[in-house]
């Protein structure tokens, strides 16, 4: 699964001037911002590597740049406090490496917070077939699978935070082509992808890593993460419920593939 | 400048006061009679943690919430000229400075003060408004994204498509969410979902959920729930009672002698304003305390403002359509009360029932003269409970000390009520303790004796006990017993512990192995174990199974 898609981020930055004075907000930068957003946390979580946290620090410094026009959600204050976090990334890089491997990684005991799934849905705490093919077939809906060289399972955090990354993508690509039929479906599937398997289980993994990690970087990440992801499940059903209020709106659709209104 | 609010609800241990920035606009010096802002500076002075700044343009200019608020304050309170506040500018530039946009209390001191009474009365008035109003914010536990959702301000009607490569101005509605280390819904509790006008919260599999999209937050299943386990931001029973015990009580206000609590909604509270544009005047004593919904007023608000020292009390009902057609459910409690201040011989007009069609009829009501009839000679309890059915029972107890001693009112709208069980058929199994909300129900155990307790303060009336029981044998009635309160917990079935004859342990109530016994007779068959414990029970039935089993082999053999 690709994890770049910073420089479109960076080409809408002037279209955030947009931003209207009664509050209203271009669709297309709203996608934009929360295609970066999901991206940064799901790049937070996973191991920090050099490159990894040197891309984290520009994602920050770039994100950091919009917060005239973030202040009109709730997710703010969460997403500030992420944020403050993460420009205290360039510290010592040995200690963020030490918590990520004593936190998530395997251990005679087991693992502290597994960040999988698998862990909070299966009866047995182990990774499940079944859930796991659930998983990728929702990334195969558009076409996609996990990149072998992350090293990952499907159900593991970072890869679902960045399959909603991709998903916000490609609603951001719909609405620049004027497609609303395409950018509706992306929305409707983002939903069902948080309801059905995101928003089942990452508030309980942050509340799991809130007690291991009492006051440490990952602690406040899948807080961060928890929150925004409960804010933004809530911001698709307003706009897809107002949907309804709208003649010619796309209709809706639950099949794979299936064709809707252009 | 960092974020102030955890999203997480503050503990409920003592905390030293959150340091709050009270913010009035400079236009409330001239406004109407005009405030005396640097009066009110100083009657608020010796709050702790408490910063007070007049601002130049205020209500034209949200942004100067962000530009005065410091590093180091968690809440705010904003004295404005009218009730137009401006959106949800306000939110954004409180969430700029740090701020819970649902932790700022705005109060429209034009409208209440300066524009409705003369100067003093006005400035007065306004103190005691923002002392209120400051204690709530404080109480504010914080706001997290399950406890709001946002509304997109589309325009009403139907929308063209273009509009939907727009994200409309968002602003955010609380809504209910449950503490789930209070709900009892497990032991069968869904006294909140029969309250509930919108149907957003429903038990599923022993689980109250809450539908965020059709929860309105009226705040009915705030009160209704007598665990307080139901959150609503900026609407807790702590917010509420705070405010009121500074409505009511705060200092160094000479002109405002006679307090008394006007409760109203978010929707009508306009009307006070109205009164003033039509130079209505009314007694600067009544003290609005803003609702979601009058409907959330349960008799026991009402008692506790008259019990803390309120003069009167008023509720304005919805005049036309009330949003969560609650008229008749505000009318009953009235009733309800109404009949109860009459046989406790205090005056009914201390409580008003206000109609908001008419500003005219409504300033003659207000006007009326609050009576002269002391309701007690014992102090004026130093907190308010709102958390029925404590709220009703301790201020009844309070209220009742200056009229009649003997008070029974039978009432649909009782928040309290009485267990009584039919001592015949009881088995003392405690599902009726262990379904029971408030503990009113108890099971107290000493040597080989078992009691079954009541305690009528704590009884809602909900009927959890009679629906748990297998026996039928729990009546509940809708009383207001003031004597059964006062008598507190009393023992309502006592019965002895049969001890295990095998060996010794106390196992079970008597009345229940008398009980098994019947059924197994009737049925026609018996169990000489019945008078052992589970564990030398299993031990016997293991053993006469054994032998049946060697019994079977000898014969085969």
């Amino acid at each position: 699964m690709a994890v770049s898609r910073n420089g479109h981020l960076a080409q809408e930055r002037s279209r955030r001037k947009q931003t209207r004075r009664d509050g209203s907000m271009p669709m297309l930068e709203l996608a934009s911002f929360r295609e970066g957003a999901y991206r940064l946390f799901s790049q937070a979580l996973l191991y920090p590597a050099d490159e990894r946290l040197a891309a984290l620090a520009t994602a920050t410094e770039e994100l950091d740049q919009d917060e005239d026009v973030l202040a009109q959600f709730a997710f703010f204050a969460d997403w500030r406090r992420v944020l403050a976090r993460l420009r205290d990334v360039g510290g010592p890089r040995r200690d963020l490496e030490e918590q990520h491997v004593a936190l998530f990684g395997a251990s005679k005991a087991g693992t502290l917070c597994p960040p999988y799934e698998s862990a909070f849905l299966s009866p047995s705490g182990q990774p499940d077939g079944l859930l796991m093919a659930r998983v990728e077939a929702a990334y195969s809906e558009i076409g996609i699978a996990p990149s072998p060289e992350t090293g990952e399972l499907p159900d593991h955090i970072a890869i679902e935070l960045e399959f909603m990354a991709m998903l916000c993508g490609q609603e951001a690509a719909a609405w620049e082509a004027d497609d609303v039929a395409g950018a509706v479906k992306a929305m409707r599937r983002a939903k069902r992808f948080l309801d059905g398997h995101l928003l089942v289980w990452l508030p309980r993994f942050a509340r799991l890593l809130a007690a291991a990690d009492r006051d440490g970087f990952y602690r406040t990440v899948s807080e961060g993460a928890a929150a925004f992801v409960l804010y933004d499940r809530d911001l698709l059903a307003a706009f897809l419920e107002g949907l309804s209020r709208i003649s010619d709106a796309p209709p809706e659709d639950r099949s794979n593939g299936a064709q809707v209104m252009s | 400048m960092s974020p102030k609010t955890t999203g997480q609800p503050a503990s409920e241990t003592v905390a030293p006061p959150a340091r709050t920035l009270v913010l009035l606009c400079e236009g409330l010096a001239e406004l109407g009679n005009g405030l005396d802002l640097d009066g009110i500076k100083q009657s608020l002075k010796n709050t702790p943690e408490l910063r007070v700044e007049v601002v130049p343009d205020l209500c034209d200019r949200p942004t100067a919430l962000a530009e005065t608020t410091a590093e180091a304050d968690d809440r705010a309170v904003v004295g404005l000229c009218s009730s137009n506040r401006s959106g949800g500018e306000f939110d954004y530039h409180a969430r700029q400075a740090g701020l819970d946009p649902f932790g700022v209390a705005t109060v429209n001191l034009g409208g209440l003060c300066a524009r409705a009474h003369a100067r003093d009365l006005a400035t007065n008035k306004a103190t005691v408004l923002l002392a209120a109003a400051v204690s709530r914010a404080r109480a504010f536990p914080g706001s997290g994204p399950e406890h709001v959702k946002p509304r997109l301000g589309w325009s009403d009607g139907r929308v063209s498509r273009r509009a939907l490569f727009t994200l409309p101005p968002i602003t955010y509605q609380p809504v209910a969410s449950v503490r789930a280390n209070r709900c009892i819904s497990k032991a069968g509790c869904d006294l909140c979902t029969v309250v509930c006008p919108r149907g957003a919260l429903s038990v599923v599999g022993g689980k109250l959920n809450v539908d965020k999209s059709a929860c309105d937050a009226c705040g009915l299943c705030v009160t209704e729930c007598p665990r307080d386990a139901v959150e609503l931001p900026a609407a807790s029973l702590r917010e509420f009672e705070v405010e009121l015990e500074a409505l009511l009580t705060a200092p160094g206000l000479p002109k405002l002698e006679r307090r008394a609590i006007l409760c109203v909604c978010d929707r009508n509270v306009q009307v006070l304003e109205e009164l003033a544009k039509q130079r209505l005047p009314y007694a600067a004593g009544w003290l609005p305390l803003r609702v979601p919904c009058t409907g959330m007023v349960s008799a026991g608000w009402i008692l506790q403002s008259l019990a803390l020292g309120a003069s009167a009390v008023a509720v304005m009902a919805c005049g036309g359509e009330c949003a969560f057609e609650q008229r008749e459910r505000t009318a009953a409690t009235a009733a309800y009360c109404h009949d109860l201040l009459d046989l406790l011989g205090i005056s009914g007009d201390r409580l008003r029932v206000l109609d908001p069609s008419s500003v005219t009829d409504l300033a003659d009501v207000l006007n009326r003269p609050f009576g002269d009839d002391v309701v007690s000679d014992s102090p004026v309890p130093e907190r308010a409970c709102l958390r029925e059915p404590t709220a009703t029972a301790s201020a009844l107890m309070h209220l009742a000390e200056a009229g009649s001693g003997s008070v029974a009112l039978r009432s649909d709208r009782s928040p309290l009520g009485v267990v009584r069980i039919d001592a015949q058929g009881c088995t003392a199994c405690e599902a009726c303790v262990r379904a029971c909300p408030t503990d009113a129900l108890a099971c107290e155990k000493e040597g080989d004796g078992l009691a079954i307790t009541f305690d009528p303060n704590l009884c809602t009336g909900c009927s959890l006990c009679a629906r748990s029981c297998s026996e039928d044998v729990i009546q509940v009635e809708h009383v207001t017993d003031l004597e059964a309160l006062s008598n507190g917990r009393t023992e309502l079935y006592r019965d002895t512990q049969v001890r295990c004859e095998k060996c010794g342990v106390a196992f079970a109530p008597a009345s229940m192995v008398r009980r098994v016994e019947q059924l197994l007779n009737d049925g026609g068959g018996s169990s000489p174990a019945i008078r052992r414990c589970p564990a030398c029970r299993g031990i016997a039935i293991g053993a006469s199974l054994e032998g049946r089993v060697q019994s079977k082999h000898q014969k085969e053999e």
